[in-house]
């Protein structure tokens, strides 16, 4: 399994091919768009084309999770491009304070919270010198990066590209478009592309998913995913009942024709009751983040890591027997993002009584944009 | 045009973007032929666009500047078809070749309030530095189009705050760029004052949680009834919203206390059998006891005294009023010979000062205009006032 496959290896929509073709490597410019637009792909396309264009000159490219850094350095390699590096946005701060001489990144309350005001202290020496030695920084979901990070890669390099959705920030210390815009210090023509038409996911999938979990998204100019496919499938159970429910699922997707990859997305906490529940049935399934475990067909995954990431067919596992997990759930935007990872199939296990009203009121109103697998709430 | 050109015309087209090589002259020219067709089918405006974009991006690999021509057709064909992302990127790589012109500008604002809403909203000098310098009748086709998007965005979210926001940014733009040419400026005004009014009308019977906006809304629609007050042609009837009420708003003060204090006034004002008074014209009293309901009184027939226009005039309002017993008067429209009171505004007086009682005016406007009739809407604001009054003199209530 690919988890993202590289440019000349699918169909790129004429719009980002134009864009990434157009987009001139030494300007400065934020590209917007939701999911499934190629974001991640033009920011690693754009990256790709200029790395080769101007080998003397270091490129960088910063992406949301672990998981797709690993996925896109090992997409890389082959092309053999040795001046662009992949990391998250905690990873280069990591490696440039180290690069720096400065030892350990300082960290509070244990060890993904970094120290800003320690860090401060040393901010100084640490950039400054040599400035610009990015010929270009490309920052996917740079909506979720804090604003004194985007200034930083600036700095860093002679061109910033930013690419974002301003309907997912996650982080609450990320970035608005306004910012992002100021700190490219560009403000007449606004320097801000914009992607627009999905070509990952299918418009069954992708209506459902606006309906159900991101009503903000059905603004009328919004325009359709090109493709059609199945109606989404949900199926409402019990908590006992959930874990049977998924094994099911994951068989008859896993059954379908042209189904070649396969997620579980779910919360963290979730994960490894799932993962046993599907080794006691005998199916295989990756449990890293590393490109080596896409030899698995199935993976079992946190919902929030997955941005940037795509499959043949998603289960979404939206159960939980604890409260404050109930709660964390009402972070629908994280099943948003999850439910347009799918490319062809999309289902959904429910715990009823893990999700609130809200929820069960959308699923009632979009009753049309789903099927039924046990009867309606 | 015949219908077997147009069917020629699509066919051309779908072989084309199936080929994915296609010259832009040919695809402009079918795209022109079909331009009817597409108003009437959204696939076909669809296959269109996709064609114009499949077009232009072959080749290219060649310099940028070789395309202008094909990026500033491409650009205003886009705009034809509502394509607001052909639009917003071209005019980008257009603009990195030339200053785009004029109707080139125009294109790119409208896309631009299409397709970030919330900076038109909040920062809309940014539309303004965008449209640069261009003719009036440009800016009026700009503005409209905004209106347009405007509306059609809120029926879809139904958010009223945002349509409130967003039509506060248009009139300031409005303002600015059509300045030179009041006629214009007045086209404008009637389309805008129309979406404030359905704006005005959604917010009638709301709750109290749009306090926040209050200020900002007032205004708006205080506007849209000057507007309309002038507009000969709009029928009066046709505005089922008491414009006159929503202006007097402007003079609210919007540092209420919250919801839970105001009920716990209101639950206090009960539990001691004290009263209020609504003094003056009013609208049905069962519907404004309906509203009390809503504001946190269990039984406000038991609270709630009624003193019409017609008993004003024979009636003392002073020897009604029981200090012990009276927590509060809200007074509208009352005749100018009241008993024992030589106007409203001397009525205001005495009460508090030689009885105690606190007294909220429901005024028309935010001038001297006088008082006005006691509607849901105001009543609702000026019973919300006096029970923030009475919080001050409630301690108990106001720690709730």
């Amino acid at each position: 399994m690919s988890l993202l496959p590289l440019p000349e290896d699918r169909q790129v929509s004429p719009p980002l091919r134009s864009l990434v073709s157009l987009a001139p490597t030494d300007r400065s410019l934020v590209v917007t768009g939701g999911p499934g637009t190629g974001k991640t792909l033009f920011a690693l396309s754009h990256c790709l084309k200029s790395a080769q264009e101007y080998s003397e000159s270091q490129f960088l490219l910063i992406v949301s999770s672990e998981l797709l850094a690993n996925s896109l350095e090992a997409a890389v390699r082959p092309t053999g491009v040795d001046n662009l590096q992949v990391f998250t946005w905690r990873g280069w701060l990591t490696y440039e304070y180290g690069h720096r001489g400065q030892g350990r990144v300082p960290r509070k309350r244990g060890e993904r919270i970094f120290d800003w005001s320690a860090m401060n202290l040393d901010w100084g020496g640490w950039f400054s010198a040599p400035a610009s030695r990015y010929r270009m920084i490309a920052i996917d979901e740079a909506q979720d990066v804090p604003l004194k990070v985007l200034k930083q890669a600036r700095d860093a390099s002679l061109a910033l590209k930013l690419f974002c959705d301003p309907y997912q920030r996650f982080e609450l210390n990320g970035s608005e478009l306004e910012q992002m815009v100021e700190i490219l210090g560009v403000s007449n023509p606004w320097p801000v592309y914009v992607l627009e038409e999905d070509f990952r996911t299918t418009k069954e999938i992708q209506a459902f998913a606006h309906a159900v979990f991101a009503p903000d998204r059905s603004i009328p100019i919004h325009r359709p995913a090109a493709r059609s496919g199945a109606l989404p499938r949900v199926l409402l159970t019990s908590d006992e009942e959930a874990l049977k429910s998924i094994v099911t699922e994951v068989n008859r997707l896993g059954a379908q024709p042209g189904i070649e990859s396969l997620a579980v997305l779910t919360t963290h906490a979730n994960r490894g009751r799932i993962q046993g529940e599907l080794a006691r049935a005998g199916l295989d399934t990756g449990v890293g983040f590393s490109p080596s475990d896409d030899a698995a067909s199935i993976r079992v995954l946190p919902v929030e890591a997955v941005r940037g990431l795509e499959f043949d067919a998603v289960l979404l596992a939206i159960i939980s027997t604890a409260a404050e997990e109930a709660a964390a759930l009402g972070t629908w935007l994280d099943m948003y993002v999850g439910a347009t990872r799918a490319r062809e199939m999309l289902s959904i296990v429910i715990d009823r009584n893990a999700v609130t009203a809200e929820i069960h009121e959308a699923l009632e109103e979009s009753a049309d944009l789903w099927t039924p697998s046990n009867g309606k709430a | 045009m015949p219908t077997s050109e147009s069917t020629l015309a699509k066919e051309l087209l779908e072989a084309q973007v199936a080929k994915g090589n296609l010259p832009l002259t040919e695809v402009t020219s079918a795209a022109r032929q079909l331009r009817e067709a597409s108003e009437q089918d959204p696939e076909t405006g669809r296959l269109i666009s996709r064609a114009l974009r499949t077009a232009l991006t072959v080749g290219v690999d060649e310099s940028v500047a070789k395309k202008e021509d094909a990026l500033r057709e491409f650009l205003l064909l886009a705009h034809t078809f509502h394509r607001y992302v052909d639009v917003w990127n071209t005019a980008l790589l257009l603009d990195s070749l030339r200053p785009l012109e004029p109707s080139e500008r125009a294109a790119q604002a409208v896309s631009f309030v299409a397709l970030f809403p919330g900076t038109a909203r909040a920062q809309p000098q940014r539309l303004e530095d965008l449209v640069g310098d261009i003719s009036p009748q440009l800016a009026l086709s700009i503005l409209t189009t905004w209106l347009e998007l405007i509306r059609s965005t809120y029926e879809t979210s139904r958010r009223i705050g945002d349509l409130v926001g967003d039509l506060a940014a248009a009139d300031r733009i409005a303002s600015k760029l059509l300045a030179k040419s009041p006629d214009l400026l007045r086209l404008f005004d009637r389309q805008w004052a129309e979406l404030a009014v359905l704006a005005a009308n959604e917010r009638q019977g709301d709750g109290v949680d749009r306090l926040a906006d209050l200020d900002r809304e007032a205004r708006v629609f205080a506007r849209a009834a000057v507007i309309l007050s002038h507009s000969v042609d709009v029928a009066e009837e046709s505005l089922s919203v008491d414009l006159d009420d929503k202006a007097e708003a402007l003079d609210w003060d919007t540092s209420l206390p919250t919801p839970e204090v105001l009920k716990a006034v209101a639950a206090g004002l009960e539990a001691r059998r004290q009263r209020i008074w609504v003094v003056g014209r009013h609208k049905d009293a069962h519907k404004l006891l309906g509203v009390a309901k809503g504001l946190g009184f269990s039984a406000p027939g038991e609270v709630f005294e009624f003193l019409d226009y017609e008993q004003v005039k024979n009636i003392s309002v002073a020897q009604k009023l029981n200090p012990a017993k009276d927590a509060g008067v809200i007074i509208g429209a009352v005749p100018h010979s009241a008993k024992d009171v030589g106007n409203y505004s001397s009525l205001v007086t005495q009460i508090p000062q030689e009885y105690g009682i606190e007294v909220v005016e429901v005024r028309k406007n935010n001038s001297s205009a006088g008082l006005a009739t006691i509607s849901n809407g105001n009543f609702r604001r000026s019973l919300e006032k006096l029970l923030a009054k009475l919080s001050v003199s409630m301690p108990a209530a106001s720690a709730a």
